[in-house]
């Protein structure tokens, strides 16, 4: 083994340096210095007579040069004799083997094998100053300097293979190989991509200053960075918030990076579920690269969506993977839509109105029928402050954009409303939710039999003509139903128990718009303590159905204010009351618009996001119809896999589980291994409910996190900044490497040292006595002795 | 005979076309309340049957046409919303009274105060209004009401709170939160509705006669159609139309 410290000495020199011993402290020199010049002074005056002028000149300058002597002696000069040692430093070659190398076409790998091969001599050269080392880099820093002396595999050493590159790592790493050693120079081979974030600043950061401070050396890239020809259009990165409001303009931002195509436009689009929803050009120019853009768009759907930047891949382009990029927006609403239809201005308008206006998550539009057709009329329209019933463009242009429609004892005959009344039933069918309150204007009362909105509602009702009665004004106290005691529409309180007595607690409430029978699949929550339908089974008071899509829910009292206004039996007084009022009306809401969280069955992947080749998990959790955890409970999932461009319910199944089982607590987990690029559906099915299929989905992206795929393009500013911080050079590998700054070794030991007093010396001596008698014999010769 | 008793006569008719009575299977109607204080609490019997049965006619509103007097104190008062408090002379509430009334407001009543002095307001009787208003809510003051509120065009557009009289072109009201949960009104509103046997009207409004008296009733249907619907005429809906199709100067809803 051999210490390279001591296997790089070179023979020792000797090294002479002029020192000064004497002098002493400053005031000292000052007086010294000012007799001198008082000495030559004198001299001057003493011999200004003499004459011819020269020998005046000679006899003053003779005098000075005796002064500046003794001078001279008085700091004591010596010869400082050191015998020092020299090493040689250290040249690093640096050569990337990150995946990224090896994408262009011919390969940056197969440029930096060339010249290594073709810059032999020039390596071989440098031996005799520097040790040169070869490190490859990207991913793990390794020694490859065996190949410089013509052992090992160089094509081998050079495949491109490391998973992602940090100048900011290799420098730190160089200098820790070389902690006790100085370093002449780094040479970089390299596409000078760093895939690490450093790598999209065009000037390094503070922590990569440091470690090129720490080199002290300078830092030489040879690369192709920057090089002509090299055409690439890729999404770098998307922004956004993670959730937005539905049918609230969002916003999302994406960088887009254009190399090689200096001018010309690049359309960039951005989709949802695969749909395109918005288009943005890029006008590019020479010498930009980065282009930041700003998509804006309104979701319309609720839920997890997945928002795709894309550019269309050109056939010049280097690599088209990075053409897109995916991420998952969850669309929640900001407020609930809800449009109030009321038939009459009454006290149970008044305090449903109140709740919905009252509530600050609620968007409440109101309409108000305030006079009917046996009114009496003003005979100005200007005496009122009427406005029309705009049924037009509230159920065939408006109805979409509201989440709730209530028609609070409404009858919509008077108002040339009939042919409206499919656009209401589809948009039940659809996802939006419809409540019908009753009254005298409600239900059979206000001739729905028969019509479209009666398909939709939870309850068959009788035709409104005959004998038969079609409202019951009877008081009455509601019971719970057997399914109300656990649904969340009338949980007014958590204890099953206490909710119980609760509602036996509540006011009693008066007439019910009567129903001939349930439909299939509604549940009757709350139901009348004596009346019976015709098929013997109890009135529902409170009843509700999942119609398609949406939901809908019939309240046949329009007394329900009485729990808000005339309470006062239960425990707490009327306040008590009057908050389980606004507690059953805010259930209402919640269940009819499909609030996440009264799902009964929840899918939920734990990440949004999952890199390829690691595993994804998903949580579910299934409720009975009454909300108790579904133990036990089997569950069908299936995972899909489908491209950006594929629409819902495509895609290739990655995986099925037929009989996944519900623990105690009513959940279960999948885990499943994201193997590519592409969107990835949870979809789980379960029987909770009589009668059909409860669904539920996710989402996540699988994506592609190789660092080194994404940018495949340097930035040349970002390695030049580098270079010239460190006092380095940007060439290109088929430049002349003789320019590539070198430091020289300046590493010295000193291994002895000595003085040598040149002011005692002998010859000082005899000169200054030859001085001093060449003076005693001029003077007397002139005559001044 | 009048207008309106062929309207009342029409409507009654229409009722009882087949096919159209099963609009009106029975209704739970709305019901105006009167307050019995301790002052000459009801000066013109009939007024407020008057005012129903004008409000039935005039608007959608299922109205009870028999108005029902309550105490403070009876079940009855949570029957409605809408309670008028007329008279002339001083009355006072116990502090029970004062208890059931204001939590009667607070859970959303409208308590209408309606002065029925005769040549001027009744001293008293406003006296004892402002002190109970003051012992039931000390910290919110009678204040005067904006002619740009809501009560002035809730279903008709006017200009001035008239009475059998216009002592004084306001009203006065107590806020709660964004409503007016009382108002108290100068000019004998009720008074332009006292009627002999629901036929004959026993006053003459003063001064501006039977159109003065249409103007009343239009203020009366404005009160009622407040208490049922409250800010509804606010809403942007009726701003935008109003202010763009008819043209009004309405203050934009704060």
């Amino acid at each position: 083994m051999t210490v390279p410290f001591l296997a790089q000495a070179s023979p020792a020199e000797t090294v002479h340096t002029l020192v000064f011993n004497g002098g002493g402290p400053f005031w000292l020199q000052l007086l010294v210095w000012l007799a001198g010049a008082a000495v030559v002074a004198m001299t001057v005056h003493n011999h200004r007579r003499l004459k011819p002028l020269r020998r005046r000149i000679g006899m003053v300058a003779l005098r000075a040069v005796l002064v500046l002597l003794l001078i001279v002696l008085f700091y004591q000069p010596a010869l400082l004799e050191e015998r020092v040692a020299t090493h040689r430093n250290t040249v690093v070659v640096l050569a990337d083997v990150s995946a990224s190398m090896g994408m262009r076409d011919p390969s940056s790998a197969a440029a930096a094998t060339s010249w290594l091969k073709a810059q032999r001599d020039y390596l071989d050269a440098l031996k005799d100053r520097h040790d040169v080392t070869l490190l490859t880099f990207g991913g793990e820093v390794s020694d490859g300097s065996e190949v410089l002396s013509g052992a090992g595999d160089l094509e081998a050493l050079m495949r491109p293979r490391g998973a992602s590159t940090s100048f900011l790592e290799a420098f730190r790493e160089v200098r820790s190989r070389f902690r006790n050693r100085d370093i002449g120079a780094v040479i970089a081979l390299t596409d000078g991509i760093d895939s690490t974030a450093e790598g999209r600043r065009s000037e390094p950061s503070g922590e990569l200053v440091q470690a090129i401070r720490e080199l002290k050396a300078p830092v030489s890239f040879v690369t192709d960075a920057g090089s002509e020809g090299i055409r690439d259009l890729a999404v770098r990165q998307l922004s956004t918030n993670n959730f937005a409001f539905l049918l609230n303009a969002a916003m999302l931002e994406a960088v887009v990076e254009v190399h090689g195509y200096p001018e010309g436009l690049v359309d960039v689009r951005l989709l949802e579920n695969g749909v395109e929803i918005a288009r943005e050009v890029i006008e590019t120019s020479p010498g930009t690269t980065i282009y930041r853009l700003k998509f804006e768009f309104v979701p319309r759907k609720l839920g997890k969506q997945v928002f795709t930047v894309a550019i269309d891949p050109r056939p010049d382009e280097i690599w088209a993977r990075n053409n897109q990029k995916s991420t998952i927006i969850n669309i929640v609403r900001d407020k609930i839509r809800v449009v109030q239809i009321v038939g009459q201005p009454s006290w149970d308008q008044r305090h449903l109105r109140n709740l919905l206006k009252e509530n600050p998550n609620v968007d409440l539009v109101s309409f108000f029928i305030l006079v009917n057709r046996f009114n009496y009329r003003p005979l100005s329209s200007s005496e009122t402050s009427l406005i029309p019933f705009p049924a037009r463009e509230l159920f065939e242009e408006e109805l979409g954009g509201f989440d709730l429609l209530v028609f609070q004892n409404f009858n919509y005959g008077p108002f040339q409303t009939r042919q409206y009344l499919p656009h209401i039933a589809q948009f039940v069918r659809d996802g939006g939710a419809f409540v019908m309150v009753g009254g005298p204007l409600s239900l059979s009362a206000g001739d729905y039999y028969g019509t479209e909105i009666v398909d939709v509602l939870p309850v068959d009702i009788p035709p409104g003509w005959g004998q038969q009665p079609t409202i019951d004004p009877s008081p009455f106290v509601p019971a719970l139903t057997e399914s109300g005691r656990y649904h969340p529409i009338t949980r007014l309180t958590l204890d099953p128990s206490h909710n119980r007595s609760v509602w036996r607690d509540l006011p009693e409430l008066e007439s019910v718009n009567l129903a001939a029978g349930l439909k299939k699949g509604a549940v009757s929550l709350v139901e009348h303590p004596t009346l019976k339908m015709p098929n013997g089974e109890p009135q529902p008071i409170v009843a509700a159905r999942e119609v398609g899509k949406g939901r809908s829910l019939v309240v046949s009292t329009d007394s329900t204010w009485h729990w808000s206004f005339k309470g006062g039996r239960g425990e707490g007084g009327d306040a008590q009351d009057a908050h389980y009022y606004a507690r059953f009306w805010e259930n209402a809401i919640r269940w009819l618009i499909r609030d996440p969280e009264l799902d009964l069955l929840k899918v939920r992947s734990l990440r949004e996001s999952v890199p390829v080749g690691e595993q994804a998990e998903v949580l579910l959790s299934a409720f009975r119809p009454d909300y108790k955890p579904a133990a036990g409970q089997r569950l069908e999932v299936t995972v899909r896999r489908r491209a950006v461009s594929q629409p819902e319910g495509e895609g290739q199944v990655v995986q099925r589980e037929p009989e996944l089982t519900t623990d105690a607590q009513g959940e279960a987990r999948l885990r499943f291994r994201v193997d590519e690029v592409g969107l990835y559906t949870i979809e789980a099915r379960a029987d909770l409910v009589e009668g059909r299929q409860t669904t539920a989905t996710d989402l996540l992206v699988g994506v592609d996190t190789n660092p080194e795929l994404e940018r495949v393009v340097a930035d040349p500013r970002f390695i030049t900044a580098i270079a010239e911080l460190s006092g380095g050079v940007v060439q290109g590998f088929g430049d002349d490497p003789d320019a590539l700054p070198l430091k020289a070794p300046t590493v010295m030991r000193v291994r002895n040292r000595a003085f040598v007093e040149l002011w005692s010396s002998t010859w000082v001596l005899l000169a200054l006595a030859g001085l001093f008698a060449l003076e005693w014999w001029l003077r007397r010769r002139y005559g001044y002795l | 005979m009048r207008r309106r008793d062929f309207l009342r006569a029409g409507a009654l008719g229409a009722l009882l076309l087949p096919g159209l009575g099963r609009a009106a299977t029975p209704a739970r109607d709305v019901r105006l309340l009167q307050l019995q204080h301790g002052g000459r609490w009801q000066p013109h019997p009939g007024a407020l049957t008057f005012l129903s049965t004008e409000i039935g006619l005039r608007t959608s509103i299922a109205m009870h046409e028999q108005p029902v007097a309550v105490r403070p104190a009876d079940p009855a008062l949570r029957d409605s919303m809408f309670l008028v408090a007329a008279g002339t002379g001083a009355f006072r509430f116990t502090d029970d009274e004062r208890a059931r009334l204001e939590r009667w407001i607070d859970l959303g009543g409208l308590l209408v105060f309606d002065n029925a002095g005769i040549t001027a307001p009744d001293k008293d009787f406003d006296a004892s209004v402002r002190r109970e208003l003051k012992a039931i809510f000390p910290q919110t003051p009678l204040e005067r009401v904006s002619p740009d509120h809501v009560v002035f065009r809730s279903f008709y557009r006017i200009d001035y709170p008239a009475g059998r009289t216009l002592h004084q072109p306001w009203i006065e009201g107590i806020r709660i939160g964004p409503r007016y949960g009382a108002f108290v009104i100068h000019n004998d509103l009720l008074g332009a509705f006292a009627t002999e046997d629901q036929r004959n009207f026993l006053h003459v409004p003063s001064p501006g006669g039977e159109s003065q008296r249409e103007t009343a009733i239009r203020f009366g249907v404005n009160l009622m159609m407040y208490a049922t619907c409250l800010h509804y005429k606010d809403d942007q809906v009726h701003v935008d139309y109003l202010l763009h199709k008819r043209k009004w100067k309405i203050r934009r809803p704060q």
